[in-house]
C-alpha cells in the first residue's frame, strides 16, 4: 500500500518538473535583452541575436543550411550593406552551403554571379584546394566553382560524408584529412555523429582525430593537446556538444522527419534545456565555478534553512506545551506575548541589532535569528493540538484511572502534536528562505542568497533557471516525503492520499 | 435568532484583540491613504500664482510634474496649510544621516531624504502590496479552489499536486526571477510573486470546504429542488469557506508585508522607485553610524503592521469558527 503511493508520487515528479522548466523558462525568456550581455564581443552578440530571434516552443519554420544559404547567396547577389555581412555568413557556412549555391550561380546575371562565388574564396582556401588564384579572381571565380561542382557533387552526400568520416577515424593519415577537408563543414553532422565522450585510452585516440578535424573545419580553436588525458577529453567533447547544439542548423538541412524534429528542437527551451543537460554532464569552466562557489554557499544557506527550523520548532514545541498545560494561566500570557513579539519583530531588524551590538561569527548567532521568527507556528500549533488533545476524552479517561498529568499528557498528546507540527514542515522552509537571505545579508555570509542577488543584478538566466529547478526539486520530494511520513503516522491519512480526495 | 454573521460581529466587537489589530491596522491605513497630509513637497491648502489650491500635490498637474522642490517654493511666499513635513519622500531636503530636527522630525536617510516622509510613504507600499497581492490571490483561489470541489475527479486531483507544489516553491525565488525580467524593480512584481504563490492556500481551503459541505443535507436538499450545479456551488457551498479564507488572508498581511520589506531590504534587482521600509531597515544596516531612529521608526511601524494583522486573524479565528459560536449561543 505504502508502495503503490510511493510509486504514484513518483510518477508525478519528472511532469512537475517539466511544467516547472517550462514555466521557468517562459518567464526568464521576458529578461531584456540589453541586459544580458556581459560579453561584448560581436560573436557573442549575434549568437544572442539569434538566440532570440528563436521561437519560444515551437519552430513552424526552422531554419536550415539551405535556407540560410540560399539567403545569404541572395543578399550577396543583391550588392548593398547588407551584402558584407552575407558574405561573411556564406564563408561561415562553407561547404554545407555549396550544394544550395553552386547550382543556383547559373541563375545569377554575370556580375552578382562574380560576387557571390568571390564570397566563397575563403571556403575554397580551407578545403585546400589547387588553382586558388582562380577562385579568387573575379572574372573566373564562378567557372571554378561549377566545374568543381561538375567533378565533385558526387561527394556532398550524407552517406559519402559518414564514410569519409568513418575512414578517417579507421586510419587518420594525412591523404584521409585532405579527403576530409575537401567536404568542409559539409562533413560536420557526421563527425557529431560520431563524437562520443571517450570510455578508455583507445577511444581517446579517435575523439583526439575527431576533435581535431572539428576543430580545423569550424575554426575554434578548442583542441585536445597531446597530454590530456580522459577527463580532459570528456569536457573537451561536452564543450563540443553544446557548440553543436546552437550551431546544428547551420549545418545541416532539414528533410521529413528530422524537419518534423526541427520545429521542436530548434526552439528556446529545447535549446536551453540541452545546453543545461549537457553542461551538467561535462563541465565549463563557467558551470565549474559556479558550481563550486554554489557548493560552499549551499550548505550555509541549507544549514541555517533547517537549522533555524528545527531551532524553532524545539522551542515552539516546549513554548506550545507549556502554555497548552497551562491555559488561561499568566504563563500562557507571557509566552504568547513573547512569541508575538518574537513573529511581529522583522529578522532584517533583529540581524541587524545584533550586528550593531557587535555580535557576529559563526553560524549558531545567524541560526537563532532565523527561529526567532519562526516560532510563533509550532507553538500555536502545539498549543492548539495538545490543548484538544488535554480536554479530550482520552486524557479524561487516563487521569481518572489515575495516571499522572504528565504520563497523560505526554503519551496521548505527542502523536497528536507531532502530526500536526509535520504537516507545518513543507509550508515552513519557503517562507524562511527569505529570512535566510536577510540574515545571510546582514552577517555578510556568502550563501545562495548573495548568489542569487548578484543573479538577478547581472540578470543571469541560467543561475535563476538552475535555481528554480533545484527549488522545484527540492519541493517535490519534501512533499513526497512528508505525504510518506503522515500515512505513517496516521493510516486514515493513507487511504485519504491514496484515492486523492 | 440571530445569523452567524451577526454572532460573530458581536463576538468580534467584544474581542479585545480584534479592537486592538483593527485599530492599529486602521490607523496605519489612514495613514498610507492620508500620505500627502502628513507629508509632501506641495501645500495641503494653498494659493499658487493661479489661485487656490486643495491638495496641489495631487490636483495640480505642473505640481505632479515639477521634480524636486519647485513646487515648494512656488507656493513658500504665499499663504497655505503647511503639512506636517514639508517635504515628499523623493526629495533630497538636507545633509545625509541628520539627526532628528524640526524640520524633519526623525532626521534624514542616506540621500538627505526625510525620513518620516518615506516612512509615511511607505506605509502605502507595504500595505498596498499586501492589499493587491492577498486580493489576487483569492480571486484566483477561489476561482481554482471552488471548480475542484465543484468537479471533483481528475481536476481535483491535479489541483491538489499543483496546490502541494506551489505551497512548497519558495515566493522569494519567484521574486528573483521577476525582478529579472522587469527592467526597472517596481512593487508590481512583488504583487505578482506573492499572488502566484498565495492562491494555493486559498485554493485549498477553498476545496477542502466545499468539499466537505456538498455531502451535507442542504446542499443535496438544494439539489433535489433543481439549482444548478453552480447556483449550489455559489449560493450554498462556497459561503463556507468565507470564514477561513479571510483569516488567512489577514494572517496573510503580516508575511506579505515582512516578505516585501525583506525584498526591499535585500535591494534585489536594484533600488526601487517606491519608498519602502525595508529599505530604510537597509540604510541603517549599511550605515552603522546613523542614528538609533532610523532602525526604529521602520521597525516599529513594520512590527505594528504585523502584531495588527495577527490579532486581529486570531480573533477573526476565533468569532468565525461555527463550533464555537454555536457554544457561545447556548451557553
Amino acid at each position: 500500500m505504502l508502495l503503490s503511493l510511493l510509486m504514484r508520487r513518483i510518477l508525478w515528479v519528472p511532469p512537475t518538473l517539466f511544467i516547472v522548466s517550462v514555466a521557468t523558462f517562459l518567464l526568464l525568456s521576458f529578461v531584456p535583452p540589453e541586459a544580458t550581455l556581459d560579453a561584448s564581443s560581436g560573436h557573442a552578440r549575434r549568437e544572442q541575436d539569434e538566440l532570440r530571434a528563436l521561437p519560444r516552443f515551437f519552430n513552424a519554420a526552422p531554419r536550415d543550411a539551405r535556407a540560410r544559404s540560399t539567403e545569404a547567396a541572395e543578399l550577396v547577389a543583391r550588392g548593398g550593406p547588407e551584402a558584407i555581412a552575407a558574405e561573411a555568413e556564406l564563408a561561415s557556412l562553407g561547404g554545407a552551403a555549396l550544394p544550395y549555391v553552386i547550382p543556383k550561380l547559373d541563375g545569377f546575371a554575370p556580375e552578382p554571379r562574380a560576387r557571390v562565388a568571390l564570397a566563397l574564396a575563403p571556403v575554397a582556401e580551407r578545403m585546400g584546394l589547387d588553382d586558388l588564384d582562380e577562385a579568387r579572381s573575379a572574372r573566373t571565380a564562378a567557372r571554378f566553382w561549377i566545374r568543381l561542382w561538375e567533378a565533385r557533387s558526387v561527394e556532398f552526400r550524407p552517406a559519402t560524408a559518414r564514410t569519409t568520416v568513418n575512414r578517417l577515424v579507421r586510419q587518420p593519415t594525412g591523404a584521409r584529412r585532405r579527403e576530409l577537408a575537401k567536404l568542409d563543414t559539409y562533413a560536420l553532422p557526421a563527425l557529431f555523429e560520431r563524437l562520443e565522450p571517450p570510455d578508455d585510452e583507445g577511444e581517446l585516440a579517435t575523439t583526439r582525430v575527431l576533435v581535431d578535424a572539428i576543430a580545423s573545419v569550424t575554426g575554434r580553436d578548442d583542441r585536445l593537446a597531446p597530454h590530456e588525458g580522459l577527463a580532459e577529453a570528456r569536457a573537451c567533447v561536452a564543450r563540443w556538444n553544446v557548440y553543436w547544439v546552437s550551431h546544428e542548423s547551420r549545418f545541416r538541412s532539414y528533410e521529413g522527419l528530422s524537419r518534423a524534429a526541427a520545429t521542436v528542437r530548434e526552439t528556446r527551451y529545447a535549446r536551453w534545456a540541452s545546453t543545461a543537460v549537457l553542461n551538467l554532464l561535462g563541465d565549463s569552466a563557467e558551470t565549474r565555478a559556479t558550481l563550486q562557489r554554489a557548493r560552499v554557499a549551499a550548505p550555509i544557506t541549507l544549514g541555517l534553512l533547517l537549522g533555524g527550523i528545527l531551532l524553532a520548532h524545539l522551542a515552539g514545541v516546549a513554548l506550545g506545551t507549556m502554555s497548552a498545560v497551562s491555559r488561561g494561566q499568566s504563563i500562557d500570557y507571557v509566552v504568547a506575548a513573547l512569541v508575538l513579539g518574537l513573529y511581529a519583530l522583522p529578522t532584517a531588524a533583529l540581524a541587524a541589532w545584533l550586528r550593531r551590538l557587535g555580535l557576529g561569527g559563526g553560524l549558531w548567532l545567524p541560526m537563532l535569528v532565523v527561529a526567532a521568527g519562526l516560532v510563533a507556528a509550532p507553538m500555536r500549533h502545539q498549543r492548539a493540538a495538545l490543548a484538544s488533545v488535554l480536554s479530550g476524552e482520552a486524557v479524561r479517561a487516563a487521569r481518572a484511572r489515575g495516571s499522572s498529568r504528565l504520563r497523560a499528557t505526554t503519551l496521548h498528546g505527542v502523536r497528536r502534536a507531532v502530526a500536526a507540527v509535520l504537516s507545518l514542515l513543507a509550508v515552513e522552509p519557503p517562507m524562511a528562505l527569505s529570512a535566510v537571505f536577510v540574515v545571510e545579508h546582514v552577517f555578510e555570509l556568502d550563501g545562495l542568497g548573495a548568489m542569487t542577488l548578484e543573479a538577478v543584478a547581472r540578470r543571469d538566466v541560467s543561475y535563476l533557471m538552475t535555481l528554480s529547478m533545484a527549488a522545484a526539486t527540492l519541493a517535490v520530494f519534501v512533499v513526497l516525503a512528508l505525504d510518506l511520513a503522515q500515512s505513517a503516522l496516521d493510516p486514515r491519512q493513507r487511504t485519504k492520499i491514496l484515492r486523492g480526495v | 435568532m440571530s445569523t452567524h454573521a451577526a454572532t460573530a460581529l458581536e463576538r468580534l466587537r467584544k474581542s479585545l484583540r480584534a479592537r486592538v489589530g483593527v485599530t492599529i491596522l486602521g490607523c496605519l491605513a489612514l495613514l498610507a491613504i492620508f500620505a500627502d497630509l502628513v507629508a509632501s513637497d506641495a501645500p495641503v491648502v494653498g494659493r499658487g500664482p493661479d489661485g487656490w489650491y486643495v491638495l496641489p500635490g495631487l490636483v495640480d498637474q505642473r505640481a505632479q510634474a515639477e521634480q524636486g522642490g519647485a513646487a515648494a517654493e512656488r507656493y513658500a511666499g504665499h499663504t497655505a496649510v503647511w503639512p506636517l513635513v514639508r517635504s515628499g519622500p523623493r526629495r533630497s531636503v538636507a545633509a545625509p544621516l541628520e539627526p532628528a530636527s524640526k524640520a524633519h522630525p526623525l532626521g534624514t536617510d542616506e540621500h538627505g531624504r526625510d525620513v518620516l516622509a518615506r516612512l509615511v510613504h511607505g506605509s502605502r507600499t507595504a500595505l498596498g502590496v499586501s492589499a493587491a497581492a492577498i486580493g489576487l490571490g483569492i480571486l484566483l483561489g477561489a476561482l481554482l479552489g471552488g471548480l475542484a470541489g465543484a468537479l471533483r475527479g481528475r481536476y481535483n486531483r491535479w489541483l491538489e499536486r499543483l496546490v502541494d507544489f506551489v505551497d512548497t516553491f519558495p515566493a522569494i525565488i519567484l521574486v528573483a526571477i521577476l525582478r529579472a525580467i522587469e527592467g526597472e524593480p517596481t512593487p508590481l512584481s512583488l504583487v505578482a510573486a506573492v499572488a502566484i504563490v498565495r492562491w494555493a492556500e486559498v485554493a485549498r481551503l477553498v476545496r477542502t470546504e466545499v468539499l466537505q459541505a456538498s455531502v451535507e443535507d442542504y446542499a443535496l436538499a438544494a439539489r433535489a429542488l433543481g439549482a444548478s450545479r453552480w447556483r449550489v456551488l455559489w449560493r450554498h457551498l462556497m459561503p463556507n469557506a468565507v470564514g477561513p479564507v479571510v483569516v488567512s488572508s489577514v494572517f496573510g498581511v503580516a508575511s506579505v508585508t515582512l516578505l516585501e520589506a525583506a525584498v526591499s531590504f535585500l535591494d534585489m534587482g536594484g533600488e526601487t522607485a517606491a519608498p519602502s521600509w525595508g529599505e530604510l531597515i537597509a540604510e541603517a544596516v549599511r550605515h552603522p553610524e546613523a542614528p538609533w531612529s532610523l532602525l526604529l521608526a521602520p521597525v516599529v511601524l513594520l512590527g505594528s503592521t504585523v502584531l495588527g494583522s495577527y490579532l486581529l486573524a486570531d480573533a477573526l479565528r476565533d468569532a468565525l469558527d461555527p463550533r464555537t459560536v454555536r457554544l457561545s449561543r447556548e451557553g
